[in-house]
C-alpha cells in the first residue's frame, strides 16, 4: 500500500499544474543596430515576456561585423539561436545550405508576407522561397549639404553632367562636389553600385554567368568618379576613405554631396551634431541617357529577420518574429533612430508622421531599388568590385583595366559556384 | 646487452620532457599539421567542412598570383625598410639612456608606452594622424612650410608604404631600445677603460667595443623583429586595409582576404604555410650564424 502512495504521489509531484507549464525559450541574436533599435528590441522583448508565458525570449546583441562567422559556425554544428537579425544576402549563402527556415512552412505567410514592399520582400527570396522578413530597408540617395548649395547659387543635381557643372563654383570656395569611401573596404562597392544602377548596369547578366559590371555603365560611372577627382571636384584622399573619414568630410562641410541612405541623418546629428536644417536628400544622380536597357534605379540595402534552420520550436519562433517585427507600432512610423525606415506599407499610409528629413525620397528610392544580387559568393563579389575602383581612383589601373580585371576574377568566382 | 635499470636512466630526460613536448604538440605541432594537410585540400566551409584533395594546387594558383606576389613584395618592403630605421634609432636611443644615470627607471617607463599600446589602438591614432585634412602631420608640415597643400599620405601607394612604416618604426623602437639597453649595460667597463688606455677615442670606442659586445643581441633582437614585422596584420589592416591599390598588403592580409573573407580555407593555409617556410627559412639562417659566431667565440 505504501508503495502504491508513494507512486502516487510522485505522479502527483512530477506532473506540472494545469496552466504553469515551464515557458518554451526562444533564443534571439540581435546583429548589430543603432543604440535607437537597441533600446527599443530590448523593451520589445521584455514587454512580450511579461505579457504571456507560453513563450519566453531571451535576448543577445551581437556586434553587426561578426554575424557572418557566427552564422557559419552555428550553421555548420547545427544548434544555434532560433532567430536572427540579419544582413539580407545571407538569405541565398545560408538559405541554400539549410541554416535558415524557409517562411513557406508557415501558413499565414502570405497575408503577412503581403504587408511588406513586394520589391523588398524579393531581396530575401532565394529559389521560390523566404528566407526572413525584410524588416528594414536602406535605399542609397544622395545626402545633400543644401545650406552649401544655396550659398554658392546652386541647385541638387538629377543629373552626372549637373554635378560637373557644379564643380567649379564649388571649387572655388574651397569645397569639393562629391565626395564617397573610395578605399579597399566595401562601402566603396556600396557606392559605386547606385552609379552602376543608375546609368543602367547590372553586376551579372540575365544567367548569373559572368560579370556585367564592365559593360559601358561602369566604365561610365568609374570615369565619371575619376574625371570630378581630375578636375578637383572629389577628394584625391578618398582613395583611403572609410565610411569614417568620408562622414567627417562630408559633415565639416569639406564636401556638398555623398551617398547614403536612412542612416545618414542619425549618424550626422549624433556623431558631429550636423544642423539638420541644412541636410536635404535627394534620388542619386544618373547619366543624362542611360547607357544600358536596364531601367536606372538605385542599390537597396535590407535587414531581415529570420528563424534558423535547425531551430527545434518554429511555430513559437514564427509567433516572436511575428510580434516583434509585424505587429509591433514602432514599424508603423519610420523612426530615424531606428537605423533605417520599415519595410512595411503601413509606415507609408496618409497621416503617418516621422521625423525623417525627405522621407518621400527615401520611400521613393526604397520602392524603386534592387539589392546587391543574391550570389552566396556575394561577399568576394563585393570585395572585387571595391578594389577594382580603389584601383583606378589611385590611377594604379586604368578604369577599363580595373574593372575587366575585377569581372575576370567575378566570372571566377561564378563558375566555382 | 642494455639492462632495464640502465634503459630506464637513460630514458628519464625525456620522461622530464615529455611534458614540454606534448604541450607543444598539441599548441604547436598538431595545428601546423592540420594546416599543412588543409593547404592541399579544396575546404567548403559552408558545406559542413566538405573537403576535395587537390595536392599542390593551391601553391600553384597562389604562386602564380599577381596579387599573391605583389602581397610578399609589399612585405619584404614593409620589414625591410622599417627593421634597418627601428634599430638605428633604437641603438642611438639605448645609448642615449646608457648615459642617464638618474630616474632611469622613470624615463624607461615612458618609453615603453608605443610598445605597450594595443596595436589597434596604435593604427587608428597614426590613420588620424596621417589623415589628410585633420591629421597633425599635414598641419605641422603646412605649419612650418615644407608643404603648400594637404598630402592625402593613405591615398597614395608610395606615401602609405611610408606612412605604415614611420607608425611600425614608432612602435617598435622602444623594445629594440630595451633590449639593446640591456646588452649594453652587459659591457665590462674594463674593456672601454682598456680602449681609452690605448688612446681609442668616442667613436673608435663604440665601433670596436660597443658593436662588437652587442652583435649578438643585435642578432636576436633582428630575428625576433624580422619575425613579428613579417606576421604584422593589426597595424596595417587598421590604418590602411591594404590599400591603397594594395601597395600595403602584406601577407597576413593576403592570408585573412583569402581565408576568412573569400572562405577559400585551403588556398588561405597554403598562403599560410609558405609564410610560415619563409620566416623558418630566415630563422634558420639567423640562428646558425648567431651559433657559428659564438662557438668561435669559445674558441677563441
Amino acid at each position: 500500500m505504501r508503495a502504491i502512495y508513494s507512486l502516487l504521489a510522485t505522479l502527483l509531484l512530477g506532473l506540472p499544474a494545469p496552466g504553469l507549464a515551464e515557458p518554451v525559450e526562444v533564443m534571439v541574436w540581435d546583429f548589430g543596430g543603432v543604440p535607437g533599435h537597441q533600446v527599443w528590441i530590448r523593451q520589445a522583448v521584455e514587454d512580450f515576456n511579461a505579457r504571456q508565458r507560453e513563450i519566453h525570449v531571451v535576448l543577445e546583441i551581437r556586434d553587426w561585423a561578426t554575424q557572418r562567422e557566427s552564422l557559419i559556425s552555428t550553421t555548420i554544428v547545427g544548434e544555434g539561436p532560433d532567430i536572427i537579425r540579419v544582413h539580407h544576402k545571407y538569405s541565398v549563402e545560408f538559405g541554400q545550405l539549410g541554416g535558415l527556415y524557409a517562411l513557406e512552412n508557415f501558413p499565414d505567410f502570405p497575408e503577412v508576407a503581403a504587408r511588406f514592399f513586394p520589391n523588398v520582400l524579393e531581396q530575401v527570396e532565394y529559389q521560390g522561397k523566404h528566407y526572413g522578413l525584410p524588416i528594414t530597408m536602406l535605399p542609397f540617395v544622395l545626402a545633400v549639404n543644401q545650406s552649401l548649395l544655396a550659398r554658392n547659387h546652386l541647385q541638387i543635381p538629377r543629373t552626372w553632367e549637373e554635378m560637373r557643372a557644379m564643380g567649379p563654383a564649388l571649387k572655388e570656395a574651397g569645397i569639393h562636389t562629391f565626395t564617397m569611401p573610395g578605399g579597399v573596404n566595401l562601402d566603396t562597392a556600396y557606392r559605386f553600385l547606385p552609379l552602376l544602377y543608375r546609368a543602367g548596369g547590372r553586376v551579372f547578366d540575365e544567367g548569373w554567368t559572368r560579370a556585367t559590371f564592365n559593360g559601358p555603365a561602369g566604365l561610365a560611372a568609374l570615369n565619371f568618379l575619376i574625371e570630378m577627382k581630375n578636375a578637383g571636384y572629389f577628394p584625391s584622399a578618398s582613395a583611403a576613405y572609410a565610411f569614417d573619414e568620408n562622414a567627417a568630410h562630408w559633415c565639416t562641410e569639406k564636401a556638398a554631396l555623398s551617398i547614403e541612405g536612412p542612416w545618414w541623418q542619425d549618424i550626422v546629428l549624433g556623431n558631429y551634431k550636423f544642423e539638420l536644417t541644412k541636410l536635404a536628400l535627394a534620388q542619386v544622380p544618373g547619366p543624362a541617357q542611360p547607357l544600358e536597357p536596364n531601367p536606372p534605379c538605385t542599390l537597396l540595402d535590407v535587414v531581415m529577420v529570420s528563424i534558423t534552420g535547425y531551430t527545434r520550436v518554429p511555430q513559437q519562433a514564427w509567433t516572436v518574429l511575428k510580434a516583434l517585427n509585424v505587429e509591433d507600432p514602432v514599424w508603423k512610423v519610420p523612426n530615424p533612430a531606428m537605423g533605417g525606415i520599415p519595410a512595411h506599407k503601413a509606415a507609408y499610409e496618409p497621416g503617418v508622421q516621422s521625423r525623417y528629413i525627405d522621407l518621400e525620397v527615401l520611400a521613393e528610392a526604397g520602392r524603386n531599388a534592387l539589392g546587391w544580387p543574391g550570389h552566396p559568393g556575394i561577399t568576394e563579389i563585393q570585395r572585387c568590385i571595391a578594389d577594382a575602383v580603389n584601383m583606378a581612383l589611385t590611377g594604379a589601373l586604368s578604369p577599363q583595366q580595373a574593372l575587366d580585371a575585377a569581372a575576370e576574377e567575378v566570372n571566377e568566382i561564378l563558375n566555382d559556384y | 646487452m642494455i639492462t632495464s635499470s640502465r634503459l630506464h636512466k637513460q630514458l628519464t630526460p625525456y620522461y622530464f620532457l615529455l611534458p614540454a613536448l606534448v604541450v607543444l604538440g598539441v599548441i604547436i605541432l598538431w595545428p601546423i599539421l592540420n594546416n599543412l594537410l588543409m593547404s592541399l585540400q579544396k575546404v567548403r566551409l559552408l558545406k559542413g567542412g566538405e573537403s576535395e584533395w587537390v595536392g599542390l594546387a593551391n601553391y600553384a594558383k597562389l604562386l602564380g598570383s599577381a596579387s599573391f606576389n605583389s602581397s610578399v613584395g609589399s612585405s619584404l618592403k614593409f620589414t625591410f625598410i622599417s627593421l634597418p630605421i627601428a634599430l638605428v634609432l633604437g641603438l642611438a636611443l639605448a645609448l642615449v639612456f646608457n648615459e642617464i644615470k638618474k630616474h632611469r627607471p622613470v624615463f624607461t617607463a615612458f618609453l615603453l608606452v608605443p610598445w605597450a599600446i594595443a596595436p589597434v589602438v596604435t593604427g587608428y591614432m597614426w590613420r588620424w594622424l596621417f589623415h589628410d585634412s585633420f591629421g597633425l602631420v599635414n598641419y605641422f608640415l603646412l605649419s612650418v612650410g615644407l608643404i603648400d597643400s594637404n598630402v592625402p599620405w593613405l591615398a597614395q601607394p608610395g606615401p602609405a608604404m611610408g606612412a605604415v612604416v614611420v607608425a611600425n618604426v614608432w612602435r617598435f623602437m622602444p623594445y629594440i631600445t630595451i633590449m639593446l639597453l640591456a646588452g649594453l649595460q652587459g659591457i665590462s667597463g674594463e674593456l672601454y677603460e682598456a680602449a681609452q688606455v690605448d688612446g681609442a677615442n668616442v667613436l673608435q670606442r663604440f665601433w670596436n667595443v660597443t658593436l662588437p659586445q652587442l652583435r649578438h643581441v643585435i642578432g636576436v633582437v633582428f630575428l625576433f623583429a624580422t619575425i613579428w614585422m613579417v606576421n604584422d596584420f593589426g597595424l596595417i589592416f587598421i590604418m590602411t586595409e591594404g590599400g591603397p591599390a594594395k601597395a600595403t598588403q602584406v601577407v597576413p592580409i593576403t592570408v585573412y582576404r583569402i581565408a576568412f573573407e573569400n572562405l577559400q580555407l585551403g588556398r588561405g593555409a597554403a598562403a599560410a604555410m609558405m609564410l610560415l617556410a619563409f620566416l623558418l627559412a630566415v630563422s634558420a639562417v639567423f640562428i646558425r650564424v648567431l651559433f657559428r659566431e659564438r662557438r668561435r667565440g669559445d674558441e677563441n
